[in-house]
């Protein structure tokens, strides 16, 4: 899996709460992403067994609006992104370690 | 009608549109799915402005253009002439959606057209409302940020167009 910026966004939102249902809207504004990025990635994820959906079941709360459609992480798509994104962390942590800042007043 | 609900209504028409370009087994499903998105934004409480919210809801719906683009190519159905089927959508989101054409496609009319009449058509919107409604308060910044995208979508043009002139120029289409 490459892991892209809206891809750690997404996966950190679901990460934040793994038993939470999330739809699509909520997902946008949590990972502040366009619909446009967000549904094909849902969909690849989707497709990796990632991630699964399911529909709203109806409810008298739903207020008439039409059901959505929810989005979890499944046991697999726990696990590998949290190991993805400990991977991306520990290979920041390492670049930023590893990089040399000019002193203050020195001039090269 | 009040105006958000025809904000919605347009933005769900988008949609439909856009999945006009899906596989049969999955246009219902993602039609569904994507227009049941649209009473929570039109809802969003975190949205101030009414007409901030209607932006969104377009916005989104636009976006689905670029996902039936992604799950057209997923389900093995690439596109034949470079373009979604129909007018409307290219209208509706040609620049922001930033499609672009197969090398084989046969040339339709230049490229760059579309922002064109997008910037024209908002320009004259905009000079009309400003005649009508001398802007106060936080409608300004609308004003401001629709003469933005004025400019965004010209300099779009203008670079679109350059693009197609040199590629016509690389390799004219037969007659």
């Amino acid at each position: 899996m490459k892991l892209t910026g809206p891809l750690t966004r997404v996966l950190s939102v679901f990460l934040a709460d793994v038993s939470a249902w999330r739809y699509g809207y909520d997902l946008m504004k949590a990972a502040r992403l366009p619909s446009g990025t967000l549904y094909p990635m849902l969909a690849r994820l989707q497709e990796q067994g990632l991630v699964t959906a399911q529909w709203e079941q109806h409810s008298a709360d739903a207020g008439g609006r039409p059901p959505r459609k929810y989005y979890q992480l499944t046991g697999e798509g726990v696990r590998v992104a949290r190991l993805e994104l400990a991977q991306t962390r520990t290979a920041t942590r390492r670049t930023t370690d590893g990089t040399t800042r000019p002193v203050r007043g020195i001039t090269p | 009608m009040t105006r958000g609900l025809c904000a919605q209504r347009i933005a769900q028409a988008v949609i439909l549109h856009a999945c006009r370009g899906l596989p049969d087994d999955i246009r219902d499903e993602r039609f569904r799915e994507w227009a049941a998105e649209l009473p929570a934004i039109m809802c969003d409480s975190d949205i101030r402005f009414a007409i901030l919210r209607s932006a969104r809801a377009l916005s989104y719906a636009a976006g689905t253009y670029r996902s039936v683009r992604y799950l057209r190519r997923a389900a093995g159905k690439p596109r034949t002439d470079g373009r979604q089927s129909g007018v409307t959508g290219d209208a509706a989101v040609g620049w922001a959606s930033r499609s672009r054409r197969h090398p084989l496609a046969p040339p339709r009319y230049p490229d760059g057209v579309l922002p064109a009449i997008a910037a024209v058509v908002i320009w004259l919107i905009l000079i009309v409302l400003v005649r009508a409604y001398q802007p106060q308060g936080p409608v300004i910044f609308l004003y401001i940020s629709a003469g933005i995208l004025v400019d965004i979508l010209a300099v779009v043009a203008i670079v679109r167009f350059i693009r197609w002139i040199r590629r016509q120029s690389k390799h004219p289409p037969r007659s």
